[in-house]
């Protein structure tokens, strides 16, 4: 009987980094929720609006580098990107602001410096 | 009570807890396969330089006896595994090189099993001087049999020129589905020790651990029964937790006798010898009864058999008739893996032989999935779960930038290759096929970096040679020179002298016929 051959570990990986990224959007979460009691709902808003434009930019910028952009972003670093963006911002910051803020992130500090890995101003 | 306290192990960096999955092979007692109709016996079965036949085409052969001998100062012999007529010495395909073939002697068995006659009886090994015991053993064809396969007696040589004093039986066995040593150590532990007792011996080594995984009570028990029996108060058990990849050889050392190893460096440079319980088991056959290394117990197991078991296969049974053995393959076999999860090699095909190196065949219900690897994201979870405390994700980054220099400093040489990076990976870097590469790449670097080393030499020799050459010539004509000018007329009246003498025995010898 003939056999295909793979490469060492013979494992299906037990991880990967959608989950190590979620892990951390769970870390974020009590710290959301303490946002939301000082600050009130616009944090939300914020959220909403940085997710929308960093998932927009990510994939705008994996298509113009010639690659799948479900794949970058089924690894969810974009999203951490956005959290973060709405951590910093004021909770009655006009969506415009966030906008701005959430596409230079994406566009600039990770896809022009090299995207997920290769970016000197953030290792993921 | 011979089970020494665990509270002075000595603590491994890294590594994973991994499901055993040794449970599904371990129900039944080790099964003694039926010799084949043929045996394929590959001439390289150990680390080194692969055997040289001693017998032709057509040749009869009985069990036991030398059928290739071992050729330069590494390497071992090999033996045939029943009695038969060798039929071939031909490639066929071994699972030393995936699958891909390699000279091999087929032998076409008779069926009769005929051990060859003993040249001389077996004598108690307490009576030889260990020097000519090492040669003995060399003789046996052992090997380790853990799975790298080092000729035992060259091992146990170089050992013997430092101060060796503790030995290790490595029964740890901590590699997923593999169940080989433990199955060994329940049946057969008198041997285990007997086998322990031989090594020490040969090396004068006066205390031995047996160490063996908590996971496995059985085999607990059965050392410590036989532990009792043998009363040999130097041997003492020792329990190491379940951790992969603590069977390694310097892993072993690290935790027992709570040295590390030197990086570059042997378990022999700080005291220890680690043999594992198979190796150990084999020298007693072969020093005690006279039997070489000609069977093993294999572990047949993976979602693709029909019942997983341990076996006693002779050495050149083929993969194929091992499964048909162990009930066959499910409908849904997919891979084949000669070895462990971690560390196995994937072959092509099933008519590959059982040998010395064969602890373990495991036919997977799925094929690993395709690499999918993604940039490093510097997490550094490798660095956390590396047993030798190096660092694969810098590792990584200097082996794709083929910096030879750095890798030597971080360390590369010391990386076991035990894939503990490869599976925590998120990314899904296939860190240990990187590294291998990349130590092969050195290699390489090495090698030629040797060759002209050599060139150099050779042509700067050549060079001095012909400038001495040049100058003794040089001499030699200024020297003539010298001469030429300080002939006056007195060298020439001289000259002419001696040519007029010259040709007066001439003129003597014209007038011969009338004299």
């Amino acid at each position: 009987m003939e056999f295909e051959r793979r490469e060492a570990p013979y494992v299906r990986p037990p991880t990967s980094v959608g989950v190590f990224m979620l892990q951390v959007l769970l870390a974020l979460a009590p710290a959301a929720l303490a946002y939301v009691w000082f600050f009130g709902f616009g944090f939300i808003l914020n959220l909403l609006v940085a997710a929308l434009f960093c998932a927009a930019g990510e994939a705008f910028m994996t298509h113009l580098r010639g690659r799948p952009p479900e794949v970058a972003l089924s690894d969810f670093t974009a999203m951490v990107t956005a959290a973060l963006i709405a951590f910093s911002l004021p909770a009655l910051c006009p969506w415009w602001v966030t906008a701005t803020a959430a596409l230079f992130a994406i566009v600039v500090a990770k896809h022009l410096y090299g995207g997920m890995g290769y970016n000197i101003f953030n290792p993921a | 009570m011979r089970t020494a306290p665990t509270y002075d192990l000595g603590r491994l960096h890294g590594g994973l807890r991994l499901p055993g999955e040794k449970a599904r092979s371990t129900s039944l007692p080790i099964q003694v396969m039926p010799v084949p109709d043929q045996l394929v016996l590959p001439l390289a079965q150990h680390s080194g330089n692969a055997a040289q036949p001693v017998i032709g085409i057509g040749e009869k052969v009985l069990k036991g006896q030398l059928i290739a001998d071992s050729d330069g100062v590494l390497s071992a012999p090999v033996h045939a595994s029943s009695s038969g007529k060798v039929i071939a010495i031909e490639p066929w395909p071994v699972s030393r090189r995936y699958g891909d073939p390699a000279p091999c002697i087929i032998i076409e068995c008779d069926g009769r099993d005929e051990a060859v006659a003993v040249a001389e009886p077996v004598v108690p090994y307490e009576s030889l001087p260990p020097e000519s015991l090492l040669l003995k053993i060399l003789q046996g064809g052992i090997v380790g049999l853990g799975g790298a396969v080092f000729p035992t007696a060259q091992k146990l040589m170089q050992a013997s020129t430092l101060p060796v004093h503790t030995l290790l039986l490595n029964g740890v066995e901590c590699e997923p589905y593999i169940s080989c040593d433990d199955m060994l150590m329940r049946e057969h532990a008198a041997d285990v020790l007997k086998g322990a007792q031989v090594l020490m011996y040969a090396l004068g080594i006066g205390k031995c651990y047996v160490a063996i995984e908590s996971d496995k009570p059985e085999a607990i028990h059965r050392i410590e029964a036989a532990l009792a029996e043998l009363n040999d108060a130097r041997i003492v058990l020792k329990l190491v937790p379940t951790i992969y990849p603590s069977g390694g050889e310097d892993q072993l050392v690290q935790l027992i006798a709570n040295t590390e190893v030197p990086s570059g460096g042997l378990p022999s440079d700080v005291g220890c010898l680690v043999q594992n319980v198979g190796t150990a088991a084999a020298v007693h056959h072969w020093i005690c009864q006279g039997e070489p290394l000609i069977a093993r117990v294999t572990t047949v197991t993976g979602d693709g058999v029909k019942t997983p078991m341990n076996v006693l296969a002779r050495l050149g049974t083929t993969v194929a008739e091992v499964v048909a053995f162990a009930g066959g393959y499910t409908d849904r076999a997919k891979q084949l893996i000669i070895g462990g999860q971690m560390m196995g090699k994937s072959v092509t095909t099933d008519d590959v032989p059982v040998v010395k190196a064969t602890n373990c065949i495991l036919v997977q219900s799925e094929l690993t999935p395709p690499l999918d690897h993604r940039p490093c994201i510097r997490c550094g979870e490798c660095a956390v779960v590396c047993p030798v405390v190096l660092q694969p994700q810098e590792l990584y980054w200097f082996a794709n930038a083929d910096d030879e220099v750095k890798l030597r400093e971080h360390g590369l040489v010391d990386c076991i290759e035990c894939g503990c990076c490869d599976l925590v990976c998120p990314s899904h870097i296939p860190l240990m096929a990187s590294f291998r590469q990349a130590k092969a790449r050195i290699r390489e670097l090495e090698d030629e970096k040797a060759r002209a080393e050599r060139a150099r030499r050779r042509f700067e020799a050549r060079t001095m040679r012909r400038e001495i050459a040049e100058q003794k010539r040089e001499d030699e004509l200024a020297e003539q020179k010298r001469a030429a000018v300080t002939a006056g007329p007195r060298e020439i009246q001289d000259m002419v002298k001696r040519v007029k003498e010259k040709k007066r025995p001439l003129e003597r010898t014209r007038k011969g016929p009338e004299d």
